[in-house]
């Protein structure tokens, strides 16, 4: 029975553990970021700081940039200009496993969720824990240490399920997003990247996934957010930037702006006018 | 910020933590032991029932028959077993009949070039060469596949019609002889305890890919791949590997039913083995097993595979002519899904909940 | 959309695999000798389209129709599909006939479907040999085919003296619809029926080629009839199946095997006694003969012009093998080869 073997970690870091310290103390920060598709300029000079506790609210329009920042920022895409740095120095991101080893997580457009798999299963996959006896060596997973720390995890985030066995395809859409927020919180002891987590989402869900992002930055993590529905995530932001063609157009605490500011940058408006109303 | 309890009860279950919950089926127990599966079980057992009330004496249902029934299933459930290792990781595997057909033949061979330095040397060493055929059969598959990015469909497709014709010129087109008749009695008709033997490992093998699939990472990692492909990736799952890995235990399951073919018959069978492919198939998805991933049911192959066997022979144990017999297996099979399909969405999953 | 998608790709593929198939294999063989008898500036193309390759019969036909074509210096290209199947060698058929040859033979797989091909290549010039299997309507140069009617007689006798004109006896056949393979049992069953009215003969159960499945269906007739005393299978596969089958139910006392053909599987099981008696057709003898009539007609209508159909048919002779006379040289003689080459050779005669 042979079994590809995979150098991922067994256990996820204890997140008992987990720096509450020293709020506002930066996570990883992007420097004079740059990338080109063929002749598409998607980002250029963009430069923008992640810190424990905070939560940065990224805006632009369609085809600003965002996605293409969220992706240089978790190893996805390499960019080709500017350099990202951590609190230890300048760091080159290769692939997504080298954001992970960060601490640093992403909640992808899709959720990137098997469906047919249970929840506890796809908060666990790629670092399934193994039986501590003998069953090790076959590669037996321990489904039930697996759930007592799946349900901790989900329960620190405040979200209830009928159960962690139940696959994901029987969720909600609420309760999907809630899941795969809470497996990047779980994961992560540093930063959350996540693009459009409320893309799709009625009212009462969007709520609830405003709820997670203000719990999982008030756990100590820092957290940038990709949204489209401005109104709302303002609510929860403590830093506001906004992209327009692939630069920053603002870049705010959101105690300073209101949600026409903001709509305001993405268009480009008060550069042609000139200051805000 | 608002709290928790802002949100609605509908999108919250009301139940105050998870710890409390009612219990649910466990959804590894529901994935491997489907409410379909025991649907298809139910109609196996009504089937051997019927036939045992229609045949002369109730001969259907002697001990005998049994082992008949054990010793014809071996193969096909092997194969079925193979395929939904594959399936559950959303691929499909054309080539086993083609598999096993040239596993049998060089394993036909290497027993007829050692038959001189002992039978039971030359059983072992032709058992290893029918594994590792049907290993190197799924090496390409899978290189193929992951490699050359051609989809499983048509890539095993094209192995098939490979590995069909690399048998048919290493026979020049005539089905070997001279395969030990020693080994017939020793291995291929042999019963333990009253068991076919190739029934006995057909069994285990199910076993083992069971509990592969309940309980292992690997299992579940298959599941992973099958059910969403880009998230498997993205959770850093090494999708090449694991993929290439299961096509070749799949090609070695073909292996072991070529070698449990060319012990049974003492030759190879050529022209015999084109629908094995499609037949295990058919049982691992008659069982409730997804064609399109993620989704496999171990209950349901065994119950699919012995539905097939059931039919098969009961109906010539009944006297049915054989025209009637292909009309009767098309009514049994729509009339045994349509069951699954009919029965009050939720119903019996919620009885077995309790 | 994506699982449509999938589907349809499936029914692409499958269509795309089975025309593949359809030509299986082909190989060919030519003399180097220029002793063609009729002085003609180029040597003859004769195309010779089998049902399935990949069986000794017909390996053994192609022994015979090349060891012929090589007497006769003519140039022989063997094809056919790996599969029983009428379509598939309807197209082997179409595709061999377009590479213009100056005269085909084949061996149908069934009696019917190939007329709409065959009549228009015998209207250009081109004749068409049978062998095994005449066709309905008749048509073709000549047919030759194994005397079932004197091979039927011996094994109504044999039957006879295996199951003492009582009890139940079995058929297990190949495929439906198949002629060649109906042939061998069709004929049979009133001549029983007729002879022996206390012997039960059941309806032929159907094994597709399949050892497995003829196992199956044969331990499932020993199951249903306790008084089964005799099982006829109708070729190879079979044989191989119903011998497993029996020695299975440990029944080799009491319920006889014979079958049809011998080829070196149904030889082993005979030496065994897994086989009581098997029925040997020669068909390197047709596919020399047959051979030999194309390249005869052509040869002696040097100016073309339509072959006129003919439902003029020779007949084979056939052999009962037996333990008892198996290993005698003019057993043989009716063994099929598994590669040419072998000892047949010359044992033709017109
Ligand atoms: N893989 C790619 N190849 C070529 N061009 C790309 C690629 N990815 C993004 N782009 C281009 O880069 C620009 C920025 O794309 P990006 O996806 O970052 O926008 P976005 O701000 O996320 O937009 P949206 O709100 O629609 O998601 C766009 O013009 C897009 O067409
Ligand atoms: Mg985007």
């Amino acid at each position: 029975m042979s079994q590809p073997s995979d150098d991922t970690p067994d256990g996820p870091p204890d997140e008992h553990v987990l720096v509450r310290s020293a709020p506002g103390e930066p996570v990883i920060s992007a420097h004079g970021i740059g990338k080109s598709y063929g002749h598409v300029r998607a980002l250029h000079d963009v430069s923008l700081e992640l810190r424990r506790g905070e939560v940065v609210a990224l805006f632009g329009d369609n085809g600003a940039g965002k996605s293409t920042l969220t992706k240089c920022m978790c190893g996805v895409v390499t960019p080709d200009e500017g350099h990202l740095e951590t609190p230890a120095g300048p760091i080159e991101l290769h692939s997504i496993r080298d954001a992970e080893a960060l601490g640093i997580t992403t909640v992808h457009q899709d959720l990137a969720l098997a469906p047919d798999l249970s929840v506890l299963e796809n908060m666990f996959l790629g670092r399934e824990v193994l039986a501590t006896d003998w069953r090790r060596l076959l590669g037996v997973v321990s489904r039930r240490e697996m759930a007592d720390r799946a349900d901790a995890a989900l329960s620190e985030l405040r979200i209830n399920l009928p159960s962690v066995r139940i696959p994901v395809s029987d969720l909600s859409g609420g309760q999907k997003q809630a899941v795969a927020v809470a497996r990047a919180a779980m994961w992560s002891n540093a930063g959350i990247l996540m693009d459009e987590p409320t893309a799709a989402l009625g009212t009462t869900q969007s709520d609830i996934v405003c709820e997670l992002i203000r719990s999982t930055a008030d756990r100590g993590l820092a957290v940038m957010v990709i949204s489209h529905d401005i109104p709302r995530i303002l609510d929860v932001a403590d830093q506001v930037v906004v992209l327009r063609h692939g630069t920053v157009a603002m870049a705010r605490p959101s105690s300073e702006i209101s949600r026409r500011d903001v709509v305001d940058a993405m268009v480009g408006y008060h550069e042609h006018v000139g200051g805000h109303r | 910020m608002s709290s928790a309890d802002s949100t609605t009860a509908a999108e919250q279950p009301t139940t105050s933590s998870s710890g409390s919950a009612p219990p649910a089926l466990p959804a590894r127990l529901r994935a491997l032991g489907s409410t379909t599966a025991l649907w298809i079980f139910v109609v196996d057992i009504l089937l051997v029932l019927l036939f045992g009330a229609l045949s002369e004496n109730g001969s259907f249902l002697t001990a005998s028959s049994f082992r008949v029934l054990g010793l014809d299933a071996a193969e096909a459930l092997i194969l079925a077993v193979g395929i939904s290792l594959l399936l559950g990781a959303g691929e499909i595997d054309l080539s086993l009949g083609a598999g096993l057909l040239l596993s049998s033949v060089f394993g036909g061979k290497v027993i007829i070039a050692l038959a001189g330095s002992g039978t039971a040397v030359a059983a072992i060493i032709g058992l290893f060469a029918c594994l590792g055929t049907g290993a190197a059969i799924g090496l390409v598959n899978g290189l193929v596949v992951t490699k050359l990015r051609v989809t499983s469909l048509i890539a095993t497709l094209a192995t098939m019609g490979i590995a069909t014709g690399i048998a048919n010129i290493a026979t020049s087109g005539t089905d070997l002889s001279d395969i030990p008749a020693s080994l017939q009695d020793d291995f291929g008709i042999r019963n333990l305890i009253g068991i076919p033997l190739p029934a006995f490992i057909a069994l285990a093998l199910w076993l083992v890919t069971w509990i592969l699939f309940r309980s292992t990472r690997f299992g579940l990692r298959l599941l992973a791949l099958g059910s969403n492909r880009g998230a498997a990736e993205r959770s850093g799952l090494k999708v090449d590997a694991h993929l290439i890995a299961a096509f070749m235990l799949v090609g070695a399951m073909a292996g072991l039913a070529g070698f449990i073919d060319l012990t049974r018959f003492a030759t190879t069978n050529l022209a015999g083995h084109q629908n094995d492919g499609l037949a295990a198939i058919t049982a691992a998805v008659i069982g409730g097993t997804s064609l399109y991933g993620g989704r496999v049911s171990l209950g349901g192959v065994l119950a699919g595979t012995l539905l097939a066997v059931i039919l098969q022979d009961g109906l010539v144990v009944i006297g049915l002519s054989a025209f009637y017999q292909l009309i009767a297996v098309g009514v049994v099979l729509i009339a045994a899904v349509n069951l699954d399909q009919r029965r009050t969405p939720g119903g019996l999953r919620l009885r077995l909940r309790r | 959309m994506l699982k449509k998608a999938h589907v349809g790709a499936a029914l692409a593929a499958l269509a795309l695999a089975s025309t593949m198939a359809a030509c299986g294999s082909s190989s060919s063989s030519s003399s180097d000798s220029s002793s063609s008898s009729s002085g003609g500036s180029k040597k003859l193309n004769v195309a010779f389209v089998a049902a399935l390759v990949n069986d000794s019969y017909f390996v053994t036909i192609k022994c015979g129709a090349q060891d012929e074509a090589k007497t006769l210096g003519v140039n022989l290209k063997w094809t056919g599909p790996t599969q029983n199947d009428v379509a598939k060698e309807i197209s082997a058929f179409s595709a061999a006939s377009i590479t213009n040859p100056d005269a085909m033979v084949l061996a149908p797989f069934s009696n019917t479907g190939f007329g709409g091909a065959v009549r228009p290549l015998m209207k250009k010039g081109i004749p068409v040999a049978l062998s095994g299997e005449t066709l309905d309507p008749p048509d073709g140069l000549i047919t030759y085919i194994t005397d079932f009617l004197s091979g039927g007689n011996s094994l109504v006798d044999e039957i006879g003296r295996l199951t003492g004109g009582t009890g139940t006896m079995a058929i297990v056949a190949d495929t439906t619809g198949n002629k060649t393979d109906s042939d061998r049992y069709t004929g049979l069953v009133p001549l029983l029926k007729q002879r022996y009215p206390n012997l039960k003969v059941l309806s032929p159960q159907y094994s597709q080629n399949s050892s497995a499945r003829a196992a199956s269906v044969t331990a499932s007739l020993i199951q249903a009839n306790p008084d089964l005393k005799l099982v006829y299978t109708t070729s190879g596969p079979e044989a191989v199946g119903g011998a497993s089958a029996i020695a299975a139910a440990k029944a080799g006392d009491r319920i006889k095997q014979i079958s049809f053909d011998s080829s070196p599987q149904q030889i082993t099981l005979l030496k065994e006694g897994k086989l009581a008696a098997t029925m040997a057709q020669s068909p390197y003898l047709s596919g020399q003969l047959s051979v030999r009539a194309a390249v005869d007609y052509v040869r002696a209508h040097p100016k073309g012009g339509p072959v006129p159909s003919s439902a003029r048919i020779a007949n084979t002779p056939t052999m009962l093998l037996t333990p008892a006379n198996v290993n005698t040289t003019e057993a043989k003689r009716y063994q099929y080869l598994t590669q040419c080459g072998g000892t047949q050779g010359g044992s033709a005669t017109s």
